[in-house]
């Protein structure tokens, strides 16, 4: 029983810090930049060309008001050289600037935490820009320097900017710092003569994984648009989640085969210990079948001791490690996988399914366990097993 | 100004045909030959130009005309700049041997373009960064092979092994007669055809025979194009010492 209740947490602990390293590969893309709902227009994320813009006078508010939506944020996206310095000492660094708005910014990403160096942009139409760790080293930019921006505008002209270093930032994806460049929004439309347009709305939901409905309830809204999950732009990710989940389910199994071909071993001994007891209880009048009964149930207690102690054992271990994570920087850095990254570092998430699917699992298991054994008994005829002893 | 040394490298690839030839007959001597070359480098050398372009870009979503000014020197300095539209007039391209420069007059500063970004479409057209910087060293970075086809011949350059370009092969079809140039195709490194460049209404000038029209094809965005007309065209112009220079191109 001790052995089926750690199992039963253990699995649940596994399950829980698969979870974690999965949430946080999510949340390095979609809480440092996707956000994890996009309305663009159709086909800017496959093909993002500056033409493809959609109104900055959205249903906003509507957005705003469902209960599942945390935050939501227009953005502008240009391509553009950077330039740093003067005369020989100068060097460029080509980037894709992000305009935003700050205020609504923070509501969706978190970036503006993640300042290395100086301050994140303080409004929507100043001149200053915030670089990524990489792209503020090629450059040899450092916070007050001035940075030129040259590129190409909505109508083709070749425009240009001067902007002011304010921060540096390190978002966690090392390959995306070495070309992100943020700046004010309304700066950036001026720029790039695209006043009144945006090319992406970045939504936040309270939890990554409403998103895909709430992505689809919206595409019904907004027909002449896209409207996409993470899961659609981000589909390598999608598919990492998927095979979790298979092979979270496939290491249940395996590791609960294992604990119950232990587990029944115990519990069959058990009962052969007990075999002259239940020849008497048989004799005085005990029927086969309510035997049998009684060893099911018997199976079904012991399992749901187990199921129980197990799941408040996994509960209590995923929730002091959910806020007490374990660092592993010492050892190892963050790994970048296809567009997110893996921290260095063990984390767990609650989620209803990682309790209830291993204290389930077990439950059943443990019945099934105690039914072999008692369907054995059923045949045994009391006069014969006393005769033995 | 891609016309003019393609004309150039045409000529002097012509002129080693000719060096091979003099060479071969057994007749030949030695300072004839030397002479001959010391022809073909002087006659290049110092050799400047000045003209009015207009170039016409479509892409798919929009097309636009700017008008610019443009002058060269040799093979290494080159510069130009817009006149027209309004909005892009002062933005300006200087080239100084392998290295390039942006000028932009609204915010008074000159951007470096880095060698990453040399691929990069030039002010917005179909010619890249790297076809201004490049493009007169074919020469030197491809191998030359001809093909003789009535009145026309057909020069096949494959790049040298070491050479920094980004095309697999060049095939140029010129008309023997004066050896102007009728088109190019440009193809990458996996021998698919990428871009085409068709040139006519042919003028001489200076003595020199010189098609004044030029269309950049995109193979693989047949609606793209890049359309250049010569307005105005001059060989041998009087330029002060540092005109190819960036303080002269903030003065102006």
């Amino acid at each position: 029983m001790t052995a089926m209740a750690f199992a039963t947490g253990i699995v649940i602990l596994t399950f829980s810090v698969y979870e974690g390293t999965f949430r946080d590969m999510i949340d390095s893309s979609t809480e440092m930049y996707y956000g994890h709902v996009q309305i663009t227009a159709k086909g800017y994320f496959s093909n993002p060309r500056i033409e493809k813009t959609i109104s900055s006078d959205l249903i906003h508010e509507k957005i705003l008001r469902d209960p599942r939506v945390k935050g939501m944020s227009g953005r502008v996206q240009g391509f553009a050289l950077l330039s740093c310095g003067n005369g020989d000492s100068s060097r460029s660094q080509p980037a894709e600037l992000m305009g935003i708005d700050p205020k609504e910014e923070n509501k969706v990403s978190l970036l503006s935490r993640r300042v290395l160096t100086g301050n994140f942009i303080s409004g929507a139409g100043t001149k200053e820009i915030v670089l990524g760790k990489g792209l503020a080293s090629s450059l040899g930019a450092k916070p007050g320097g001035e940075i030129v921006a040259m590129g190409q505008d909505y109508y083709g002209s070749v425009t240009a900017d001067i902007f002011y270093v304010a921060g540096i930032i390190d978002s966690g994806d090392p390959v995306r710092d070495t070309s992100l460049a943020l700046v004010g929004l309304t700066t950036l439309q001026n720029m790039l003569d695209m006043n009144g347009k945006l090319h992406e709305w970045a939504i936040t939901l309270r939890s990554p994984m409403e998103a895909r409905e709430f992505a689809a309830d919206l595409q019904s809204t907004l027909p002449e648009m896209d409207v996409l999950s993470w899961n659609s732009f981000l589909p390598q990710l999608n598919a990492i989640l998927h095979v979790s989940e298979i092979s979270r389910f496939i290491f249940a199994l395996i590791f609960y085969f294992a604990v119950i071909l232990v587990t029944a071993n115990t519990m069959y001994m058990s009962l052969l210990e007990r075999m002259r007891e239940f020849a008497v209880m048989g004799a005085i009048g005990l029927k086969p079948l309510k035997l049998t009964f009684m060893i099911v149930i018997e199976g079904m207690i012991m399992s749901g001791i187990s199921a129980f102690v197990g799941g408040i054992i996994g509960l209590l271990v995923t929730i002091y490690l959910q806020n007490h994570f374990i660092d592993l920087s010492s050892f190892m850095t963050s790994i970048s996988l296809s567009d997110s990254t893996i921290q260095p570092r063990i984390r767990t998430v609650l989620a209803a399914a990682n309790l209830y699917i291993p204290v389930l699992m077990i439950f059943f298991f443990g019945i099934i366990i105690s039914i072999f054994p008692a369907w054995r008994l059923k045949k045994m005829r009391p006069v014969d097993v006393l005769r033995e002893v | 100004m891609k016309w003019k040394f393609h004309s150039i490298s045409i000529c002097l690839f012509y002129f080693h045909i000719l060096l091979l030839s003099v060479m071969a007959n057994a007749n030949a001597d030695e300072t004839d030959v030397r002479a001959l070359i010391r022809k073909v480098e002087t006659q290049y050398q110092g050799n400047t130009s000045h003209a009015i372009v207009r170039m016409q870009i479509v892409t798919e979503s929009w097309s636009r005309e700017i008008v610019m000014e443009i002058w060269s020197k040799g093979r290494d300095m080159f510069l130009a700049r817009i006149l027209s539209p309004k909005k892009d007039e002062g933005v300006a391209s200087l080239k100084i041997g392998e290295e390039m420069w942006n000028y932009l007059p609204n915010i008074d500063r000159l951007v470096k373009i880095p060698s990453s970004m040399m691929g990069e479409s030039w002010m917005g057209s179909n010619l890249t960064n790297d076809d201004l910087v490049k493009e007169n060293r074919i020469d030197m970075l491809y191998n030359f092979s001809m093909d003789n086809k009535g009145e026309e011949v057909e020069i096949t350059a494959i790049p040298k092994p070491e050479a920094p370009v980004v095309w697999g092969k060049l095939v140029y079809r010129l008309r023997l007669n004066k050896l102007i140039p009728l088109y190019v195709d440009y193809f990458d490194e996996d021998n698919r055809l990428a871009r085409k460049i068709t040139f006519d209404r042919v003028k001489d000038i200076s003595g020199r025979s010189v098609p004044l029209h030029m269309v950049v094809q995109p193979v693989d965005k047949p609606r793209e194009m890049t359309e250049l007309t010569y307005t105005k065209l001059e060989f041998d112009v009087k330029l002060p010492d540092n005109f190819f220079s960036i303080r002269s191109l903030r003065r102006q």
